[in-house]
């Protein structure tokens, strides 16, 4: 118990919430600048005959005809604010609230992504992503009361979680024998041929088609071995304790190799597939699967390769180095 | 007290999350009374959880393409100007047909309303055919009926394309 109470009261760099905070804020604006480009506020969030929002939640009970577009209104300024780190925890809580509201309005235009980053917002909104690249530690800067260095690891360790489940679970669901050797592993050859999620026109899959069932076994694999990652993850961060499989594991870079698959999954369908913001918004918490020192190490990394002037061992940007490394 | 409330939301989030198999799967299992029990003593248990649920409008069960099937539909929007004159196709899927508000129906959250699912049209299908013969009145003040309509098409074997069966379902036509 003292164990578990020690792991989910660390404390690190908030560099990785902050990331993920403004990528996760960066996709949903978006989707909603693309409702508003699209002019369809008064279409999804209406009710009929004039729009498609079909459901009764709170806000309809509340503002009537007018709960769509002045529910868009509210969730639209809360990402904002939540986006640019102004008023963050207000401002995520309140998006997150209003988004579900928009949801039960509209349910079929709610897709999982929306549900997925409306539950991400909820946790980086407790957390400290704000303590960098955001309005708010700016103004505390500039008040001389500025957020502490490290902030509490535990909102990023629930969202890697979330990942990890998020891939899990969708392997429990593929029941259909095309995922499997029983359907000649053709599930990916089918999805990438329906005509309303194909982005090209069926036909080029036969030129790739073996390549499609080697993608079908390797998605059926990368699902079900997704609790794999927190194994790896644990061996990568305690490399001086014995085991064959943790020596393994680590010489061949398993976390980064799993990591790095997800990564391309999600690229590749976003290449082959119209699925909106769905590969984006999962990319967008990418981040948080990394410890803020990593991403500190490999913008060092990335800024030598561009320019192999020595730089400081300390830069502020990313901050400094935390106690705990996992 | 954190961490005691960090392993709650992670039981919970488990909890609601297991996937048990429907009554038809289990009744082939032979499973019934105890995913029957299973289904119960989690309902029991997610009661006080509740209102979270609903209030931000989630579940942990998450699917993506759960169901890959060789027939899929294609959707086409057709309007004619009268009875007696013949469809006019305005839009297929895919096809040389595309009206000029194709982006907007192929924008995610638009196709999620159309898009029928593994039990058929959405709770929103109606209201969206509504919706899209008014746009396409508007657009051509000739036309006087719209129809929206699902072809049912197969795809080839080795992914070679994809050929209509010939079937059709979910025809919804409005009048001006």
């Amino acid at each position: 118990m003292r164990r578990w109470t020690r792991f989910w009261d660390r404390r690190e760099p908030p560099t990785a919430l902050a990331l993920a905070r403004l990528l996760v804020g960066a996709v949903l604006l978006v989707d909603f600048a693309q409702i508003i480009g699209y002019g369809l506020v008064d279409v999804i969030f209406a009710a009929p005959p004039a729009g498609l929002a079909v459901g009764k939640p709170l806000v309809a009970h509340w503002w009537g005809a007018a709960a769509g577009g002045r529910t868009f209104a509210v969730a639209f300024a809360a990402l904002a604010l939540f986006t640019a780190g102004a008023f963050t925890r207000l401002a995520g809580l309140t998006f997150a609230l209003a988004s579900g509201q928009l949801s039960m309005l509209c349910p079929d235009a709610d897709r999982g992504i929306d549900a997925l980053l409306r539950v991400v917002v909820a946790v980086l909104a407790l957390s400290g992503s704000h303590a960098r690249w955001s309005l708010d530690a700016l103004v505390r800067r500039a008040l001389g009361r500025p957020f502490p260095a490290l902030v509490p690891a535990w909102p990023r360790y629930l969202l890697y979680l979330q990942v990890v489940w998020l891939y899990f679970s969708a392997a429990h669901t593929k029941a259909d024998p095309s995922w499997g050797p029983l359907g000649g592993f053709s599930a990916l050859g089918y999805v990438l041929s329906d005509p309303h999620y194909a982005r090209f026109a069926p036909g080029w899959v036969s030129s790739v088609y073996p390549l499609t069932q080697l993608g079908t076994a390797a998605t059926i694999v990368f699902e079900w071995g997704a609790p794999l990652l927190l194994l790896f993850h644990w061996w990568h961060v305690t490399p001086e304790r014995p085991g064959r499989l943790r020596r393994w594991s680590n010489r061949f870079r398993l976390r980064f190799v799993y990591i790095a698959t997800g990564a391309a999954f999600h690229l590749a369908i976003a290449a082959t597939l119209r699925l909106g913001i769905f590969p984006f918004g999962v990319l967008a918490l990418y981040p948080l699967l990394f410890h803020p020192d990593e991403l500190r190490a490999a913008a060092r990394r990335l800024r030598l390769a561009r320019d192999p002037t020595p730089v400081a061992a300390s830069d502020p940007a990313w901050g400094r180095d935390s106690s705990s490394s996992a | 007290m954190r961490a005691v409330l960090i392993a709650g939301v992670i039981a919970v989030a488990l909890v609601e999350g297991c996937p048990l198999p429907g009554k038809e799967q289990a009744r082939r299992l032979g499973v019934e009374r105890l995913v029957t029990g299973a289904s119960a003593t989690r309902d029991a248990v997610l009661t006080p959880f509740r209102p979270v649920f609903r209030a931000l409008d989630f579940s942990q069960r998450w699917s993506l393409f759960p169901v890959a099937d060789k027939r899929h539909y294609r959707m086409v929007i057709e309007a004619r100007p009268g009875p007696e004159t013949p469809w006019q196709v305005l839009y297929r899927v895919h096809g040389p047909e595309r009206a000029a508000f194709a982006d907007v129906l192929e924008y995610r959250r638009i196709r999620g309303i159309w898009n029928p699912g593994a039990k058929g049209p959405r709770g929103a299908y109606k209201a969206f055919c509504s919706w899209i013969a008014r746009v396409v009145f508007e657009a051509d003040p000739r036309l006087r009926e719209a129809r929206v309509k699902m072809e049912r098409v197969r795809v080839l074997p080795g992914g070679a394309g994809v050929e209509p069966t010939g079937e059709e379902a979910f025809a919804e036509v409005r009048r001006r």
